[in-house]
């Protein structure tokens, strides 16, 4: 991270914003527009240690779920967000090991469509199986691991796994297809940008002020009543509260 | 050693297992309530500050734990089964109230067609309109029979909604399609949405026949027969697949459940997984399940309710070997016979480019329908199919990881698809349809050869796939949701004639509505049940839920379980006085 990024933003261009990282941020109203400098501020919950991804991993898919939801002059993305800490935490915890997977044998290949997940692997599994040989097709095809490439190229490289133009055994296998990864990773990534900010995506929450979510409606009172079969307009789209923090009851 | 004997031991407390409890407990019984899930921790206070759609909607918590208990799926005979590895097509839920802690609310009554859809069908288009292979059948009870229940369940429950026929008097402004209805819905009908009011609107300008979707989301406060009050609904936006803090969504957990425990003859025992029925073929003497600890354990009782999700009431039938297995081939034998679904697609989407909706508020049935294309409301001759189903627009609440949609042709990802997504959240309209799912002698529930549960018991195997009959159903539903779409007029418009999938896939999220399986029905060799939910083959066992649906129709199934559940309770109170079959 440069030392410019780190430094309060006065004004913002896409550079900048690009350059800033996790520690610029703007929001946006409903019309894209910057509410301006203050929005900047770096987020204010301390950055976690990894608990699942090494540092390569975090790095690589933070940079791909850049180019699902850049971050830009318009406002920021997934990395920002802290999308990478975000799809950690999961990769670490029940979903990531398949607490509610059922992975009993035999495995077979399906006739038809339609069956789902049929792989003994956890979406940690995957995570871990998939990116080296995805990092290998990249390197292959375009000449430089994703974090190198631009954004053009990246953008690319994801189509290619959606397309599923890349194959890429996972760990020698073909039972789940580069389709299948980038589906899993972008559903990952709306998580990350739209779930309450206590999973560690959706910093400052800016997912929910990208679209006008105002968040968890209990914390202003639960006062839709009041609106829903009106036009009124409701004040708090793009000031939204997250769920409330519970600081134990003793 | 067996457990003391009990009159009633009901398996699953959900709507079903809740209710029967309720009547059977108020009535002087001593019933024991067996529960795979938890028995407490969870109430409307547990809901408060808990807006959690990745907790609740994505990584599934109030649903069954797939790891340890989930199905297999083959498209058809001849296929080797897969497992469903997670959830996806359907949730059921687990624990105290089962998914009637999660539901939306969407509290309909099925036609007077629908019960004599096989009849019906024969009378007005001949033998000849029954495609090959499909199997729909009479239910062997009548809408009118049935009406006292569902009256009874809408009462309780606390329905809103606006007749459309009091005792045959059509009534506009409401489902003049439905059956007669003995009284109006006991609570107003929520009011329409500046969304909703645009497919009302438009179905008007088009001639059709638009009324509020009735709903179990009190827009008032609401005092039941039963004496419980529950509060009006926040509009939070967060029903289906969460539990209402407010208790303004009908809940088994704050409605009859509560009743059963206030008699104190109503003992609840919660993680235990009940598996079979001892028995002698023409009796059930007592439940076995696996207690908390996973020892078996053995529950004797006068009379044995199975009233858990579709699925486990025919596993534990089959785990049994309680009344003659369904054979697919021969068509003969009946437990696990007339599987059947919900049939989706068929949708048009709209987007507006200058004009936001409150889309995130919402409650999970606040909605405007037309029932003008469902069941047989209208001609099929020379459609090329039977069957019909609801159209609806509803704004239920667009919890964000879920409710993102773009217009087509948007990259997927990315600056562009990142500004369609701002531009559009909040000016998306759609309007949906729901179609009937007819049985076919293929379609069927019976034990998996290969694949286990964490407590060693054969997964429930389905055959399913979509039909052709179903196929040109959706192709019409499309037709008529585009034709109100352009009605409402967006600036931009998704739609025509539907399509399904090449096949029927487990992974995306349908709905859940499954049903058959232990089918009600007049003749024992066509049918599990008689119309009391009674066993033709063990009087004393009960079988009730939508598994008794021989085939599913163009609504949603909980007002008709619900009254399902009353009538089952009234016979077992019968049963139980002077014994014997009831029919």
């Amino acid at each position: 991270m440069t030392d410019e990024a780190q430094r309060p933003q006065r004004r913002f261009s896409r550079r900048k914003l690009l350059q800033a990282g996790a520690a610029g941020a703007a929001t946006a109203t409903a019309g894209g527009l910057l509410t301006g400098p203050a929005a900047a501020a770096a987020p204010k919950t301390a950055t976690p240690a990894l608990k699942f991804l090494t540092k390569w991993e975090f790095d690589f898919v933070t940079a791909m779920a850049e180019t699902i939801w850049p971050t830009d002059e318009l406002g920021p993305g997934a990395k920002v967000a802290g999308v990478g800490h975000y799809i950690d935490g999961q990769l670490a915890g029940g979903w990531g090991q398949g607490h509610r997977f059922y992975l009993n044998g035999p495995f077979f290949t399906p006739a038809d469509s339609g069956h789902g997940w049929q792989t003994p692997m956890t979406p940690a599994d995957v995570y871990r199986a998939f990116l080296p040989g995805y990092d290998q097709y990249l390197r292959t095809t375009y000449g430089k691991p994703y974090v190198d490439l631009d954004a053009a190229t990246q953008t690319q490289a994801l189509n290619d796994l959606r397309t599923g133009k890349a194959v890429i055994p996972l760990a020698g296998s073909t039972a789940f297809t580069s389709a299948d990864f980038f589906t899993l990773f972008r559903q990952n990534v709306l998580e990350g940008m739209l779930a309450d900010p206590s999973y560690g995506g959706n910093q400052e929450m800016v997912g929910w002020k990208w679209i006008g979510f105002p968040g968890d409606p209990m914390r202003r009172g639960d006062v839709y009543g009041q609106y829903v079969f009106t036009k009124k307009p409701y004040p708090y789209e793009h000031k939204p509260l997250a769920m409330k923090p519970y600081k134990g009851g003793m | 050693m067996a457990l003391k004997k009990v009159d009633v031991v009901i398996i699953g407390v959900g709507w079903v297992g809740g209710i029967i409890a309720a009547e059977l407990t108020r009535a002087g019984l001593q019933v024991v309530g067996l529960e795979r899930g938890r028995t407490r921790g969870r109430n409307t206070g547990d809901f408060q500050d808990d807006h959690d759609e990745l907790r609740y909607a994505i990584r599934n918590e109030l649903f069954q734990n797939t790891a340890h208990e989930t199905w297999t799926l083959r498209h058809n005979l001849a296929e080797n089964a897969l497992p469903i590895r997670q959830l996806g097509s359907f949730l059921p839920g687990t624990g105290l109230g089962g998914a009637g802690v999660h539901w939306n609310g969407q509290t309909w009554r099925f036609h007077p067609r629908d019960f004599t859809a096989y009849t019906s069908t024969v009378d007005r288009y001949g033998k000849a309109a029954i495609p090959t292979g499909m199997a729909i059948q009479d239910w062997g009870v009548t809408y009118d029979e049935l009406e006292p229940y569902y009256d009874k369940f809408e009462y309780m429950a606390g329905i809103a909604g606006k007749a459309g026929n009091i005792k045959g008097n059509l009534i506009p402004g409401g489902n003049v399609f439905e059956g007669p209805r003995s009284r109006e819905y006991p609570v107003r009908a929520q009011g329409a949405t500046e969304l909703t009011s645009l497919f009302q609107k438009a179905a008007q300008e088009l001639g059709y026949h638009p009324f509020p979707g009735p709903s179990a989301n009190l827009p008032v406060q609401y005092k039941n027969p039963d004496g419980v009050t529950r509060g009006a609904c926040t509009y939070c936006g967060f029903c289906e697949r969460f539990g209402c803090e407010a208790g303004a969504k009908a809940d088994p957990t704050t409605t009859v459940i509560p009743l059963a425990l206030k008699t104190g003859k109503f003992e609840l025992r919660g993680y235990s997984s009940a598996y079979a029925i001892k028995n002698d073929g023409k009796t059930g003497q007592s439940v076995l399940y696996f207690d908390a600890s996973g020892r078996i354990q053995e529950q004797p009782a006068d009379i044995i309710v199975l009233a858990a999700y579709v699925f486990n009431n025919v596993r534990t039938l089959l785990m049994s070997n309680l009344g003659p297995k369904y054979d697919p081939v021969t068509g003969t034998g009946t437990v696990g016979r007339n599987y059947c679904y919900q049939t989706g697609g068929g949708g048009a989407s709209g987007w507006f480019t200058g004009q936001k909706f409150k889309r995130y508020m919402g409650s999970g049935a606040l909605s405007m329908a037309i029932d003008d294309f469902n069941a047989d409301n209208f001609d099929h001759s020379g459609l090329g199919f039977i069957g019909g189903g609801s159209i609806t627009s509803g704004q239920s609440g667009a919890r964000p990881i879920q409710s993102l949609t773009t217009p087509p042709g948007t990259a997927p990802f990315g600056r562009d698809w990142k500004v369609a997504i701002q531009k559009y959240y909040a000016s998306a309209i759609s309007v949906g349809f729901q179609g009937e799912s007819p049985a076919y002698q293929a379609h069927h529930l019976d034990l998996d050869p290969n694949y286990r549960d964490s407590f060693g018991n054969p997964l429930i195997r389905i055959t399913f796939d979509w039909q052709p009959n179903e196929r040109k159903m959706i192709a019409f539903a499309g037709t008529k949701t585009l034709e109100i779409m352009k009605a409402i007029n967006p600036d931009i418009i998704s739609g025509g004639p539907g399509s399904l999938p090449a096949h029927y896939d487990t992974s995306v999220y349908q709905s859940t509505h499954n049903t058959g399986g232990a089918i009600m029905g007049a003749d024992p060799s066509t049918s599990v049940v008689n119309s009391y939910l009674q066993m033709w083959d063990a009087s004393n066992v009960f079988v009730v839920g939508a598994c008794n649906f021989p085939q599913n129709a163009g609504f949603n199934p909980t007002g008709t379980v619900g009254a399902l559940a009353y009538r089952a309770a009234e016979g077992i109170l019968k049963y139980h006085k002077s014994g014997g079959s009831l029919v």
